[in-house]
């Protein structure tokens, strides 16, 4: 039994805690449900993992030397297995006997490789979440909403056919809602939640559309049949071009880039486990995933520079927002917009092993940053990071797993981010020059934010936060609240010292550090590029030595302690002091009034076809009902006239009763 | 000669006086009077076909002899249930028991 | 003669009759009442049917006119006014109604009348309608005790 066939309990073991919990959760014991749910996961992992060895050791094998020598026929050392990429295959859905949607998994490397991620970051996510949710009144409804939006999301990653991906993808976005509005009595999390659902809704539209208008012109849904040559044949470049757009728009939906970008940061509003698991590590590279799976079809189409331009811009547009925010989630929630916006840059400039590199290493780091902001969060009482008092002295282990998040996310080596952005911005380089320059300055900026957030949070005493009182800053306008809807955090009680937390969360923050430093190494040449030779789609790998990339390495280092240089002079010396003018960081602390705009004019746009409906509804429909009551009151006046109470009447009534049943019997 | 015709004729006649006491008469024991020749003027209908058109069986005088029976029963209880609504309203006008209008 | 004899009955008949459904003094309607039943049980004499005459008389022209004479008595019901002009109007147009609707059922024919003797009706009455005859004596006595129970005074 290998684990290839067991491939099908990795979606499975979590679905049923989800059942299970859901069911019978609230009679467990103190937190049974929690160790309920991480060990399900432990075991999804240990079957992910085990699948991810059998892939490795049946994907075919290349020779670097050959590679890199430009001596391409002899570069396949090991043809592999011919089983490969592996399918699983049952009928679903057929009716009458026929042919219907069958229900396929489809293991491939990156699909190996992504769902070990997705399992491995689920893993240590509910292992942090068993300490910090511990106290919440619905703890086991947490965890089984957990697990279901992993059983969604492995299933997504595990899919062969893209109507299952499309189903997963929709439960994914609903698990999304409850877990970020699972603390629904705060009026910014009710709001926050229907802001998200309704804005990738929307965006998902573009998926179905896509998806069923490929299927009208190729007549299936299969994963790997849409990938190939003949059957990209049949569909004209035009419409091969429009499809992969209206996909590419569900994708920019899920994984936030601009201008859908509006959803993720109020998305912080649920608890940090959920921002770590859906809103970092998994649920938002779903949409760089799909997006890759596409991908013979975007080149088809040849719209992959609309992908890289999208991404360039968000990864751009985020960095230089960051530094504006003093929530440390917001920060790293920006962060993650900015970081799949490199990813569909890499995407986009036909770097698309550096681009798979950069999302599994981001879940990981990512993961960890947020976990570790929930630490801080959980330790000292507030999210601002200028009421943080000095977390490295009372906080270690918190501080230095943040602190390898942090150098991986900046892209120092010889940590993970470094080996994948810079790749990133090689190939960017190579294909348009102005989006090389955009990637380049987002990395000064996301060095700059990230020293920013660590010299205050960890570095400074706790400090009064410089935007808690001003103005612009009361209400959540962003989320169509007012000042009076929305009550302000509260800040920790003066002489309040942080403590470390429990030991599950610090065995988290541990494991996750760890495997974002052996998962960057992997696919560094430190470890002889192995993730990326082993991503690439069955075909010989287009591998860079890194002797060629040195100039590039040189440069995005330089660039990243440029940024770590500016925000160590400014902060570390004066932290409260105002650098950028007032109105422009107004303006960036409401999103540059985006949130705003749609709030206003698009949705008052949509609903203006209400109002007419409105006045249907009130006139004619309930004028219809109002008119049938009349019609039975007036009726039932003239009637009861009849029964006048008196005998001679009713006598004369028998008679006439009794002469028309005579005459119609008669006749 | 005394044909059928001139039995049903005032068979007919006594009935129209009958329905015209019914619907006009105030007092309910002058209603159940009414009634009283209602009935008496089917009876006699009855007992004429009889006599001139069924010489054999005068089941005709049988069903009489019902008709007759039946508005004894009936009237005894009429003039029972009449003795209630004296009791209650204090006469036995039709006027006085018309709760149930409108 | 016959003629006469029934022009004379029938006439009496109906004045008496009128005067039933007419009387504002309860009393005089009530012999009315037997009086016109009596002259009926002369009827049935020339329809050649004793029995039936006998039992008309001792039924319908004295325990049923008696009957109504207590029951006048006892709900001091002596006169009744006079009807309203719209319970008029609504009694004639029955009548008339009715009037109409009977004469259509008016037939003629030879005037051969076979009298009944009583053992026909004996004989009938105890072989072709003996349930109906059953049946009749068992609503004489539900009637009976009804009526006894209905007109009891109440306790308290």
């Amino acid at each position: 039994m290998s684990y290839v066939e067991l491939s099908y309990w990795i979606p499975l073991l979590p679905a049923l805690g989800f059942a299970v919990l859901i069911l019978f959760g609230r009679s467990l014991p103190g937190r049974t449900a929690g160790w309920l749910a991480t060990l399900l996961m432990a075991v999804s992992a240990v079957l992910a993992l085990g699948l991810l060895y059998d892939v490795l050791l049946a994907a075919p094998s290349w020779d670097l030397a050959a590679i890199f020598g430009g001596h391409h026929e002899q570069a396949l050392i090991a043809p592999g297995s011919p089983d490969f990429p592996f399918r699983l295959e049952w009928n679903w859905l057929s009716i009458r006997g026929e042919a219907g949607i069958p229900l396929v998994i489809y293991i491939d490397a990156l699909a190996a490789v992504v769902t070990a991620m997705v399992a491995l970051a689920s893993l240590f996510i509910h292992l942090f979440s068993i300490g910090y949710m511990w106290g919440e009144e619905r703890y086991h409804t947490f965890f089984a909403y957990l697990q279901l939006f992993s059983a969604a999301m492995l299933a997504f990653v595990l899919a062969g056919n893209f109507f299952h991906s499309l189903l997963a993808w929709e439960v994914m976005g609903l698990m999304s809602y409850l877990l970020i509005g699972f603390l629904y009595k705060k009026k910014t999390a009710q709001q926050a939640q229907k802001k998200a659902f309704i804005t990738t809704k929307l965006a998902d539209l573009g998926f179905m559309l896509g998806l069923f208008w490929l299927y009208q012109l190729v007549g299936n849904f299969d994963l790997a049949d849409l990938a190939s040559e003949h059957t990209l044949a049949l569909i004209p470049a035009g419409t091969a071009a429009i499809i992969g757009l209206l996909v590419f728009v569900a994708a920019m939906g899920k994984s936030a880039q601009f201008p859908l970008h509006v959803w993720l940061l109020d998305a912080m509003e649920g608890p940090t486990p959920v921002s770590a698991m859906i809103h970092a590590a998994t649920m938002v590279s779903a949409g760089v995933y799909l997006t890759a799976r596409f991908y013979p079809l975007l080149i088809h189409g040849d719209v992959l520079w609309v992908v890289a331009l999208v991404g360039a811009t968000t990864a751009l547009f985020a960095a230089v927002l960051a530094p504006a925010f003093a929530d440390v989630k917001k920060i790293l929630a920006w962060s993650t917009v900015s970081q799949l916006g490199y990813m569909f840059l890499g995407l986009g400039v036909f770097g698309w092993a550096a681009a798979m590199f950069h999302l599994v290493a981001h879940a990981f780091f990512k993961a960890l940053l947020f976990l570790g902001s929930g630490s801080m969060i959980h330790g000292a009482g507030t999210q601002d990071i200028f009421e943080m008092d000095q977390l490295k002295k009372y906080m270690p282990w918190t501080y230095w797993t943040f602190l390898v998040g942090a150098l991986a996310l900046m892209g120092i080596p010889p940590f993970a981010g470094f080996w994948s952005k810079d790749l990133i911005l090689h190939a960017a380089e190579e294909h348009a020059t102005i989006l090389w320059l955009m990637g380049l300055t987002a990395a000064f900026f996301t060095a700059f934010y990230t020293t920013r957030l660590i010299v205050i949070a960890f570095h400074k005493p706790s400090m009064p936060s410089p935007w808690k009182a001003a103005e612009w800053t009361q209400g959540a306008p962003w989320l169509n609240l007012s000042k009076d809807e929305v009550e302000p955090d509260p800040s920790p009680p003066a002489g309040h010292h942080p403590h470390e937390s429990g030991a599950e969360m610090v065995a988290a923050l541990v494991g996750l550090a760890t495997l974002s430093v052996l998962v960057g190494l992997w696919g560094s040449p430190l470890g002889g590029y192995g993730l990326l030779k082993f991503v690439y789609w069955g075909e010989m790998p287009e591998i860079i030595p890194a002797g060629k990339l040195l100039a590039g390495y040189v440069t995005g280092t330089v660039i990243a302690l440029a940024g770590i240089g500016l925000a160590w002079y400014w902060y570390a010396a004066d932290p409260l002091k105002q650098r950028a003018p007032l109105w422009l960081t107004r303006a960036l602390q409401r999103r540059l009034y985006i949130d705003e705009f749609y709030y206003r004019v698009v949705a008052a746009a949509a609903q203006a076809p209400t109002y007419v409906l409105a006045v249907f509804d009130r006139y004619v429909v309930d004028g219809l009902v109002d008119l049938a009551g009349y019609t039975a009151l007036v009726a039932s006046t003239f009637m009861r006239y009849l029964a006048s109470g008196r005998l001679a009447v009713y006598a004369f009534y028998m008679l006439i009763g009794a002469l028309a049943l005579y005459i119609g019997g008669v006749r | 000669m005394v044909t059928l015709g001139h039995f049903l004729l005032l068979a007919g006649v006594l009935m129209a006086i009958g329905l015209y006491g019914v619907l006009t008469r105030r007092n309910l024991i002058a209603v159940l009077m009414s009634v009283e020749i209602l009935l008496n003027a089917a009876a006699l209908a009855f007992v004429s076909v009889a006599a001139y058109r069924d010489p054999h069986l005068f089941a005709g005088q049988i069903f009489a002899l019902f008709i007759i029976v039946v508005a004894a029963a009936e009237l005894s209880i009429g003039f029972a249930i009449l003795l209630n609504v004296y009791r209650t309203h204090g006469v036995v006008e039709s006027d006085a028991i018309s709760e149930m209008r409108g | 003669m016959t003629l006469t004899a029934f022009y004379v009955l029938a006439a009496f008949i109906i004045i008496f009759a009128i005067l039933a459904v007419t009387s504002a003094n309860m009393v005089r309607a009530a012999f009315s009442l037997a009086i016109t039943f009596f002259l009926v049980a002369g009827l049935y004499l020339m329809l050649g049917s004793p029995a039936l005459a006998a039992i008309q008389f001792m039924v319908n022209a004295s325990a049923i006119p008696i009957m109504t004479l207590f029951i006048i008595m006892m709900t001091q019901s002596r006169s009744t006014p006079p009807p309203r002009t719209w319970e008029m109007v609504l009694g004639l147009v029955a009548a008339a109604g009715a009037l109409v609707f009977f004469r259509q059922a008016v037939v003629h024919g030879d005037g051969q009348i076979t009298p009944a003797g009583t053992a026909v009706l004996g004989e009938g009455l105890l072989r072709a309608a003996l349930l109906p005859f059953e049946i009749a004596s068992v609503l004489l006595l539900l009637a009976m005790v009804g009526a006894i129970v209905l007109a009891r005074r109440r306790a308290g």
